[in-house]
């Protein structure tokens, strides 16, 4: 068998895993099944080795890294938030948590799945030592920040309950349900459709936006019904109960970002070197650069939040959703805008 | 105190959150711009089309800086008053945490304790010295540091841990300012220029150097002699750029040797990734190009002039160079590196050519001139006699990065010690009431909040068990 082969079955495998681990923290979150949840963490341990063997087959088979194009960080980041989730559950024995990390690995498998590209040359400025060093401490730090918003927006979701304030609950649920659809549409729907078919002409300009723009409306209501539904059966169940308490998804929130604060500091050092022995300058203002000091500033600004004026809780966690939007613009939307705005210095394309 | 009052206004203003929350705002809608619309420095091609193609957009954009927001006087005014409000934020802030480190809050009421998060009573029959010193034994098998004082008949003991882990903020935002320091120093004394040399060409590296590539660096006097700078020549002495077989290029390395006073005294390889240092300015291997050697030949076979244009590599669209060739006979070239296949490495290389007489008539209408091959236009000859090839360098001198350098290390060191070494504190009362001695004991930290309940629970258990005394209130109450 080939290694394109491996590299694709151990994918699919890895997928599936993280797809069943899935279905069952949401299903334990439901109805509190002990004894399928206890086989969730190996399932996602299972996810994460052919997570790791298909990153290897790539490995072996480009001869460098597989950290530069977007099919293998985003699988990457998986395979980080997966190592992470794990450490955090074996730690702390909070399986609940899974019911919304796992979901967002399956995104971002996803994401990786649709930008599948065969192994490239590496481009002059990636030969370099501190790819792997860079791209690595950049990822894990990104995913820490993953699980920490998914700590705080159970924290808000906790919240809610504890208020008995249901119908915020239904709200919260129908909205995340729109933001994940609209996503879902902008980077892996849109960016395949949007594409020609056979000798048809790519889309441009006004139609482009168009294309977005509805291709959004229709998916937002879409994620609208699909939340509304799962919404109204979620604020009448009880699973506030099996929700870990409001003092420990803030705690674990703060720890999962103090943990992915410094390697995020450490991840625009190394890139900061790196664009100095590359290109002889240590910052350049491109798009991804600039973004990663936004989202440096927003988590340096809930740091500071949590330690000096003492926001705890709500304000921390609303703090902690928006330094992950950061996360997403820094990891995707700025390859996203490069696509309409032919800007594209550090973008992850088929080089 | 009419002076006092609006200074310490505007005091209050700059280190606001409020303020910082504001500038953080206006960075990321600067950076929006900045990604949406082409900046020069990123993408000189396409900020060029607007300006042709949109004049007018081009204008406004001009006008509000918004090909370079990053350069723009509005976008320094912001990221200075952001700095100042981080100095204004932490410079009083630094102070506490000096004066909290070397004079620790050693005694604390029982008032006070009963405030803190996590806090316990009990009542004990032994006796207030037996209590205190089994106290002590126990803070100090879990490495704290302990003050005692007396107070009357009460004990009071002051127990730390981890003091100076408050010292790691303060390094890191130290880091901060001389990572800022260092910026402001480079753009000062530096420079930053770009040259493209052909093969065995040399440069001079002095202000006339600059002038003659055609670049006025805009601090070229540090190249002064007169400045203390101790000129040199930089020779490429060979380039080479490999491809694979899909046609993209896989390296390329610039040979290169340093002369000073005519002799050679250093020769280094550079690429991508490798710059070659010499006294203080770096050369980073950024571009390439080709240079057509074409010779133009009279009816006798004589040279009469030689076109060497440099072009840049191509990249799916090759632009035409404009040739004169004299006596009215001008016209147009476009090289191909490989004009089969149109690839970018230099296979087969070629040249369409079209010229026109002094009337417009055309002498040649885009002929194929492959290379050594020579074409006949006119009166004169062209022979594509030889192919050279250009390197792009940028130079650049930075006094200010190893100031970077430095705060990026300490920077991160201080984050791991503001982090992970984690400042915890503990108060404990003892008074003697009758014949039985109370114990007061409290205590806080500033992270990690959960894993000081544990220890502060394991730490009262310890003390239950080793004083044998009865709970009076208990509990981490929150």
């Amino acid at each position: 068998m080939s290694f394109i082969a491996l590299e694709k079955y151990t994918f699919w495998l890895a997928l599936l895993a993280y797809l069943f681990s899935s279905l069952i923290y949401i299903y334990y979150l439901s109805f509190k099944n002990e004894k399928l949840a206890r086989f969730a963490p190996y399932l996602v341990a299972v996810g994460w080795l052919f997570n790791t063997a298909s990153l290897g087959f790539r490995w072996v088979e480009a001869g460098h890294p597989p950290l530069s194009t977007l099919y293998e960080v985003s699988s990457f980041f998986a395979w980080c938030v997966a190592m992470i989730y794990l450490f955090i559950e074996v730690s702390t024995k909070q399986k609940v948590i899974g019911a919304f990390v796992m979901p967002l690995n399956i995104v971002l498998m996803g994401i990786s799945w649709s930008n599948f590209d065969r192994p490239a040359a590496l481009m002059p400025a990636l030969k370099s030592p501190w790819l792997v060093v860079h791209v690595v401490i950049a990822f894990i730090s990104y995913a820490a920040f993953l699980v920490a918003m998914g700590m705080a927006y159970l924290y808000i979701l906790q919240e809610h309950f504890m208020k008995k304030s249901l119908h915020k609950v239904t709200k919260m649920v129908v909205l995340t349900s729109i933001i994940i659809s609209v996503m879902v549409w902008f980077f892996l729907l849109g960016p395949r459709l949007a594409e020609p078919f056979g000798h048809g002409q790519p889309l441009e300009g006004l139609q482009l936006v168009l294309f977005y723009l509805l291709g959004s409306v229709f998916m937002g209501t879409v994620g609208a019904l699909i939340g509304f539904t799962i919404g109204r059966k979620t604020a009448n169940t009880t699973f506030s109960l099996r929700l870990p308490t409001l003092e420990v998804l803030d705690d674990l929130s703060y720890r999962s970002i103090s943990f992915g604060f410094p390697l995020l500091t450490l991840a625009i050092i190394t890139g900061s070197v790196w664009a100095h022995k590359a290109w002889g300058t240590y910052w350049a203002w491109d798009p991804k650069e600039t973004w990663s000091l936004i989202t440096w500033f927003l988590y340096a600004g809930y740091m500071h939040a949590h330690t000096i004026a003492g926001w705890r809780g709500r304000k921390a966690a609303v703090l902690a959703i928006v330094g992950f939007i950061g996360v997403i613009i820094t990891f995707l939307g700025v390859n996203w805008l490069g696509q309409f705005m032919n800007v594209g210095l550090h973008a992850y394309t088929s080089f | 105190m009419f002076n006092i009052n609006p200074i310490s206004k505007v005091y209050k203003f700059f280190r606001s959150m409020k303020l910082a929350l504001f500038l953080l705002l206006i960075v990321a809608a600067a950076s929006v711009i900045g990604t949406v619309i082409p900046q020069t420095n990123l993408d000189a091609m396409t900020v060029s089309r607007i300006q042709q193609n949109r004049p007018g957009l081009a204008a406004i954009y001009d006008f509000l800086g918004f090909f370079h927001v990053y350069s723009t006087k509005w976008f320094m005014l912001i990221v200075g008053l952001l700095f100042i409000n981080i100095m204004t934020c932490s410079i009083p802030r630094f102070a506490r945490v000096v004066k909290s480190i070397l004079n620790p809050k050693t005694e604390a009421t029982d008032k006070y304790i009963g405030n803190l998060g996590h806090n316990k009573e009990y009542e004990t029959e032994k006796d207030i010295e037996t209590a205190k010193s089994s106290l002590l034994s126990i803070l100090r098998s879990r490495r704290y540091h302990i003050i005692e004082t007396k107070d009357g008949e009460a004990i009071r003991i002051g127990a730390l841990k981890g003091s100076w882990g408050q010292l790691g903020s303060v390094i890191f935002h130290l880091s901060f300012i001389l990572l800022l320091a260092g910026v402001m120093f480079g753009k000062m004394t530096g420079m930053n220029s770009r040259i493209n040399l052909a093969e065995g060409e040399a440069f001079e590296v002095t202000d006339n150097g600059f002038a003659q590539m055609g670049v006025t660096p805009e601090k070229a006097r540090f190249f002064d002699a007169a400045g203390g700078f101790k000129p040199f020549m930089l020779k490429v002495d060979d380039f080479k750029v490999k491809f694979n077989k899909e046609g993209e290029p896989v390296y390329f390395i610039t040979k290169a040797s340093v002369i000073e006073n005519g002799t050679k005294v250093a020769t280094d390889k550079m690429w991508v990734n490798k710059p070659l240092s010499y006294n203080g300015i770096d050369f980073y291997q950024s571009s390439y190009g080709w240079i057509p050697i074409v010779d133009v030949l009279d009816a006798k076979g004589r040279v009469v002039n030689t076109l060497s244009p440099y072009v840049q590599p191509p990249s799916g669209e090759n632009t035409p160079e404009s040739i004169d060739l004299g006596n009215g006979v001008t016209g147009e070239m476009t090289f191909y590196t490989n004009w089969e296949t149109g690839f970018p490495a230099a296979d087969k290389p070629g040249l369409d050519i079209s010229l026109y007489d002094v009337n417009g008539k055309p002498v040649l209408s885009s002929e194929l001139l492959k290379l050594g091959e020579t074409l006949k236009a006119g009166k004169y000859s062209l022979r594509f006699s030889r192919l050279s090839s250009w390197t792009g360098l940028e130079v650049a001198k930075d006094a200010g990065v190893p100031i970077i350098w430095t705060a990026f290390i300490i920077g991160p060191l201080g984050l791991m010690i503001a982090f992970y070494v984690i400042y915890r504190r503990l108060w404990v009362n003892l008074y003697t009431e009758g014949n039985k001695v109370r114990v007061v004991i409290g205590g806080k930290s500033d992270r990690n909040r959960l894993s000081f309940e544990n220890e502060f629970n394991a730490l009262t258990a310890e003390v239950e068990q080793s004083l044998g005394i009865k709970k009076i209130t208990g509990g981490s109450d929150e």
